[in-house]
């Protein structure tokens, strides 16, 4: 609904960096804040996530000069690579963006065509074919209720689309916003101004145009009166067809008594200029009901359209971003986990999925150093088309310290591991290689891993495209959508997710006809994207082509093909001969084999053979992303800083800030035993309190302590003897007076922030409002 | 035209109102007699005011500019109403050669009586006439007591008559403190059933023969009229229904002396829709894309269809996000339950039909107390004890973020919380569910949730 994201909140969860406000007039791909490491970051280094190593820098660097972006790798990141990176982002984001905005636009744009439609069929006879029509008494206004989804915050950019195309079609549009109608006169003054803008009327006479503007300044003097507009209307002779469509795009905002007034007046022109009224609603058709009274609900002739697309939408950005790859980053499990949930559990809204995503490609490439790995790989062209994968030479060379880290990310050990393994010999020696000789790194070992994540994600969408075609010959009930499906393949084995059990089930239970239907469309699945690169996969043993090749021709003929393969690859045709159901996991398995009369033992035994194919296959193209060597580098994983930024917790961040200020503030002095700077800190030290620590948080600490009603005496007396103890830091000890003021100040606030109430039930005592220690 | 002529005239276009037109002629006399100050003309909706007023005045000033016809509801200050009748008066129209202004600028009442003395003042004998229109709409204000006394503020300058019309009785105008003369009152009575027959004849479609006509729209009459007597309402059904009701007889299924054979085809159509028909819960291009009465349909698949139709086409249940939909679940159970129940329904590891709900369930008859929430509708609650019940309610422990408050602040925009704490006060915010229990229902299905468990006293 409304978004969550307000550069405020992210103050609170970050705790190791400052923030730079820059104004937002600046270039576009400049951002809002730059995350910087404090010079202090290493006593913190183990609370943060793994990318410590890249945002160290040396804090006397001009932040703000070259887009916010810093050499990383604590400032030994050549100059030209950070260059690289900063070109790397525009490149990647500006056509990426471009992608998102057209998606949403081309996903609304059937629903808006309709109203459209709609628009410019009102007011004209329709011709049925019905005898004895008789004509309604009342005169309706034809009405479109647009069922735009809950998400309000997405609403500006369908009804955008919808106004645009409604002047493309030479309609007088009259946009209505609640917050500027909240009495009548106030509606009518807005909508008038409109129609007269649109129809080109000053009292100068002279045409104004529809951009024209600052149309209230010829209306003095002349009150806002309904019946200008029929006389406008005869004399502005309008292009023929065009309506006057007054919109109100948060029909829940609007008082329910000016819209009823508004259709009652509008009812009385609607025979002599062509009113159409759309209502946006969020809800559902009983707003209309519960807020208009019947005789203006009588007055509307009502026709329904629903608008409400966010989620195809996000289906299909899904696809083209993290499917087919749109963008070289794609999100591993638990990000993208991350990114679905706001989106499902809490907002539907379509502009927070792109912040969210926005801001992860910006943490990429701002603290990823690695990252300018991606101009290797190249994708989009710069229309935003998905253009085919190639590999090229990086840009650079890279320096010592990216080297160093691509030898240390875990996926490249292994792969250098695998190369040993199945190389023997000659693996060993290319490891060591590429171990030592930065340059062969480089040159050959890089593109070769690059080649295989282009192949993975290849064999991917093409794995995705199948569970589809698959999911298509299934009942409607059990298909997922992609995004679903998306979440499946990268987070499940093939052999261990349920809806991949539903789906072998779901082939297994296939006849003949069916199963030739489903290989033809894996076929041309395989075929329509041209220069498939499957090497790598197909490395782990599954030649997907041939393995569909050898499937299809069994089920083509069975008859022949089983006899010449069956014996040939020592399959035991022979101990299948014609019994159907033969043991106890036969019945478990394949039941519908009892009932299954149509077909030949062969056919059964060709058919059970391709769904072994299908299987393998499918195994291999949704094979874990994490077998890809330099995931760790293109697998998105920052979920932690992804859900602390966007989902801010108020409350959380109040209970650490007085709790554990020492999180926040990071300060020598508060910290007690922990002066040696060990990180293992028992929790005994962290609760121990300071007379340095701030006075409300040191009513807080003490306030824990206390049952659920607190004698304020006691409590005084905990502060003062605490407050006290700063004689020892401080020239002298501060007086009673001073105390008194201070604890009084401590105890309002946190009355303040919720943590007490005061009662009537025991004298000098406050209610403690929370739980626990 | 003389006045007889015009009773005659008007009599015949409106069957039943003869009575209410001769009395209204005979208090408007000749044009240059001095008609009464007031008229209040009164009855219920749809009962011909509006229109005999109309055609009235047209016959009986035809072509000339002494009535000003002004509507209550659109006139919403009172310099809308004085300019318009002004306006009227003089015969002005505002177009673009006089750059949309109106015959003069009229502010207030002083104005309106100068202007109107000037206007009228010329020495012209002939009555001139206000016709409000929706005249309730101008109680309470000062306007209102004044147009009751507006010849008498014109005096002797102006002949000056005023003709309010409304559907409330003149005792609900009346003003506290006296001082206002009381007009006079002319009353429409509501149509008897000939009557509605009568004005319904007119109705009857070119070629449709008029018995057959009006056998169909008194039967449609006994049907209808204990729901609603309103002519319209009466005639926007027979408009909707006699296509579906005559087309077999088109289609040579049945003759149409075979009238009971006519209904029964009809039937699903009757039922089914007439009362979403009468709500506008299926509007008329909606009704009229609905495939045509005929042998062929199959009566339940016509009732499915008509009920998708009020039903389906998103007009179902809401489409919201999963935790948003737990949050207005929570709202309904803050709304609905007492709170010193909380504590056994939502406490964690203890059931709902724990011994205190069943001791107090004897005390309430099958259909629960009679002053139970349900009847009563919803309670305001308070922010925090939703966030409680809605955090025991959800399945999965999840962290307090502020995607929930966001969510909280969405429900109230959408109208589907109503917050009825002050806006200004931050703290202590109190909201009521705003949504029905067959909503609410629907919506927990979807998320399984089984929202009956959890209700108090609901029958």
């Amino acid at each position: 609904m409304v978004d969550t994201y307000k550069p405020m909140d992210v103050f609170d969860s970050m705790t190791e960096c400052t923030f730079i406000l820059k104004p937002t007039t600046q270039q576009s791909q400049q951002q809002k804040q730059q995350p910087q490491k404090k010079s202090r970051a290493k006593s913190a280094a183990g609370r943060r996530s793994s990318m410590a190593a890249g945002r160290e820098d040396n804090a006397d660097h001009d932040i703000s000069a070259n887009g916010g972006f810093v050499p990383l790798l604590q400032g030994k990141e050549p100059v030209e690579s950070m260059e690289l990176r900063r070109r790397l982002f525009a490149d990647m984001w500006t056509p990426l963006e471009h992608l998102l905005s057209e998606t949403e636009k081309r996903v609304n744009n059937e629903g808006v065509t309709e109203v459209c439609d709609f628009v410019s069929a009102s007011y004209t006879r329709v011709e049925t074919t019905e005898k004895g029509q008789l004509a309604s008494p009342f005169a309706e206004i034809a009405t479109a209720v647009v069922f735009s989804g809950v998400n309000t915050g997405d609403h500006s950019n369908l009804f955008q689309s919808l106004q645009d195309q409604l002047y493309e079609n030479s309609h007088y549009v009259v946009m209505l916003e609640s917050q500027y109608c909240t009495s009548l006169p106030n509606m009518l003054k807005s909508m008038l101004e409109q129609v007269a803008a649109g129809l080109g009327i000053g009292t100068g006479g002279g045409s104004k145009g529809r951009a024209g503007g600052g149309t209230g300044v010829g209306f003095k003097g002349i009150p806002y009166d309904m019946s200008l507009l029929r006389i406008w209307w005869d004399e502005a002779t309008p292009r023929k067809g065009s309506r006057i469509v007054v919109i109100l795009q948060d029909f829940e905002g609007f008082g329910p008594l000016v819209v009823d007034d508004f259709i009652r007046i509008a009812a009385n022109y609607c025979q002599d200029v062509p009113i159409v009224v759309v209502f946006g609603l969020a809800t559902s058709y009983e707003c209309v009901h519960q807020s208009l009274t019947k005789a203006s609900i009588s007055m509307l002739n009502v026709e329904r359209f629903n608008l409400q697309r966010s989620k195809q939408c996000i289906d299909t950005v899904i696809r083209s971003v993290f499917v087919e790859s749109a963008s070289v980053l794609s999100f591993g499990a638990e990000a993208y986990k991350s990114l679905l949930d706001q989106f499902l559990l809490y907002s539907f809204s379509i502009t927070g999925f792109v912040k969210k995503l926005k801001f992860a490609i910006m943490d990429f490439f701002y603290a990823q150093p690695l990252s300018v790995l991606s101009a290797m790989v190249s994708r989009l062209d710069q229309d935003g088309n998905c253009a085919t994968f190639s590999i090229r030479e990086c840009p650079i060379r890279l320096c010592q310290e990216q080297i160093e880290l691509i030898r240390m990310q875990r996926s490249v050990q292994r792969f250098f591991d695998k190369k040993v393994e199945m190389d023997g010999d000659d693996g060993r020696k290319y490891t060591v290689k590429a171990l030592v000789d930065d340059d062969f790194l480089q040159d050959s070992v890089l593109p070769e891993m690059l080649r295989h994540l282009v192949s993975y994600r290849q064999s991917y969408s093409l794995g995705i495209s199948m569970v589809q075609a698959i999911q298509d010959t299934m009942p409607e009930a059990q298909h997922k959508p992609l995004r679903t499906l998306h979440y499946y393949g990268i987070s499940q084995l093939f052999d261990e997710g349920t809806h991949w059990k539903t789906l072998s089930a779901a082939i297994r239970r296939m006849k003949v006809p069916e199963m030739e239907q489903l290989l033809t469309r894996f076929d041309s699945i395989l075929n329509s994207s041209d220069s498939l690169d499957l090497q790598y996969v197909e490395t782990s043993g599954t030649d997907i082509k041939s393995l569909l090749q050898q499937a299809r021709e069994l089920v083509a003929n069975p008859d022949q093909t089983l006899k010449d393969e069956g014996y040939g690859e020592g399959k035991t045709l022979a101990d299948a001969p014609s019994k159907r159901i033969r043991t106890r996991t036969d019945m478990d398995n394949r039941p519908f084999l009892l009932f299954d009369n149509s077909s030949t033992d062969q056919e059964l035994r060709a058919l059970d053979i391709c769904c072994g194919y299908i299987e393998s296959i499918l195994r291999a193209c949704l094979s874990p992303y994490q077998n890809v060597p330099l995931y760790e580098v293109f697998y998105y994983r920052h979920s932690f800083l992804l859900d602390t930024t966007f989902s801010a917790q108020p409350r959380a961040a109040v209970q650490t800030a007085l709790g554990k200020s020492q999180y926040y503030i990071d300060c020598d002095c508060c910290n007690g035993s922990s002066a040696v700077g060990d990180d293992d800190r028992d929790d005994e030290a962290d609760e121990r309190i300071m007379p340095s620590m701030n006075d409300t948080s040191i009513a807080y600490r003490l306030h824990q302590e206390c049952g659920r009603m607190i004698n304020l005496y006691d409590w005084y007396s905990a502060f003062s003897s605490v407050v006290e103890q700063e004689s020892t830091f401080m020239p002298k000890a501060p007086s009673q007076s001073e105390i008194q003021a201070r604890f009084l100040r401590a105890s309002e606030e946190m009355r303040f922030l919720g943590f007490i109430k005061s009662t009537q039930r025991k004298t000098d005592h406050v209610v403690r409002l929370t739980w626990g220690h | 035209m003389s006045t007889a002529d015009v009773s005659t005239q008007l009599s015949e276009k409106f069957p039943g109102r003869g009575e209410q037109v001769d009395q209204l002629l005979s208090l408007l006399g000749e044009p240059t007699d001095a008609s009464p100050g007031c008229i209040f003309v009164y009855g219920p909706s749809a009962s011909g005011k509006t229109s005999v007023l109309q055609s009235l005045f047209s016959h009986y000033q035809a072509g000339k500019t002494r009535v000003a016809f002004v509507s209550g509801v659109e006139c919403f200050t009172a310099r809308l109403l004085f300019e318009r009748t002004l306006n009227a008066w003089a015969g002005h129209v505002p177009s673009k050669d006089n750059a949309y202004s109106n015959y003069r600028k009229c502010d207030s009442l002083v104005d309106f009586v100068a202007r109107a003395s000037e206007l009228l003042g010329g020495g012209e004998e002939e009555t001139h006439y206000l016709v409000v229109d929706q005249a309730e709409r101008l109680r309470g204000t000062s306007v209102l007591t004044s147009l009751v006394r507006l010849s008498e503020l014109l005096g002797s300058q102006a002949n000056v008559s005023v003709i309010l019309v409304s559907a409330v009785v003149w005792d609900k105008f009346r003003v506290r403190h006296g001082g206002a003369t009381d007009p006079t009152l002319v009353f429409f009575p509501r149509y008897t059933k000939a009557q509605t027959l009568d004005i319904l004849a007119h109705d009857c479609p070119p070629g449709e023969p008029s018995g057959f006509f009006l056998t169909f729209v008194d039967a449609l009459y006994e049907v209808f009229h204990r729901n609603s007597t309103s002519v319209q309402e009466l005639r926007h059904l027979v408009a909707m229904l006699y296509p579906k009701f005559v087309q077999p007889v088109f289609e040579g299924q049945a003759t149409r002396s075979e009238f009971s054979r006519l209904f029964k085809l009809c039937q699903p159509y009757f039922s089914a829709a007439s009362e979403r028909l009468y709500l506008r819960e299926i509007s008329t291009s909606e009704w009229q894309r609905v495939a045509p009465a005929s042998a062929k349909n199959r009566a339940e698949d016509v009732a499915q269809a008509i009920y998708e139709l009020a039903d389906g086409s998103g007009s179902g249940i809401m489409d919201l996000p999963y935790y948003t939909k737990f949050l207005l679940v929570a709202g309904y159970l803050a709304s609905y339950n007492p709170s010193r129940l909380d504590m056994q329904y939502f406490a964690r590891g203890k059931d709902p039909s724990a011994k205190g709900r069943k001791r107090k369930r004897q005390a309430d008859d099958a259909l629960g107390g009679q002053k139970r929430q349900q009847l009563l509708g919803p309670k305001a609650f308070a922010i925090e004890r939703l966030l409680a019940i809605f955090y025991s309610i959800v399945a999965e422990a999840m962290d307090s973020s502020v995607d929930v408050q966001v969510q909280i602040a969405s429900l109230v925009t959408l109208r589907l919380f109503t917050r009825t704490s002050n806006g200004d006060r931050l703290d202590g915010v109190k909201c009521k569910c705003n949504v029905g229990l067959e909503t609410i229902r629907a919506i927990s299905r979807s998320v399984q949730f089984e929202v009956d468990r959890f209700l108090y006293d609901f029958a």
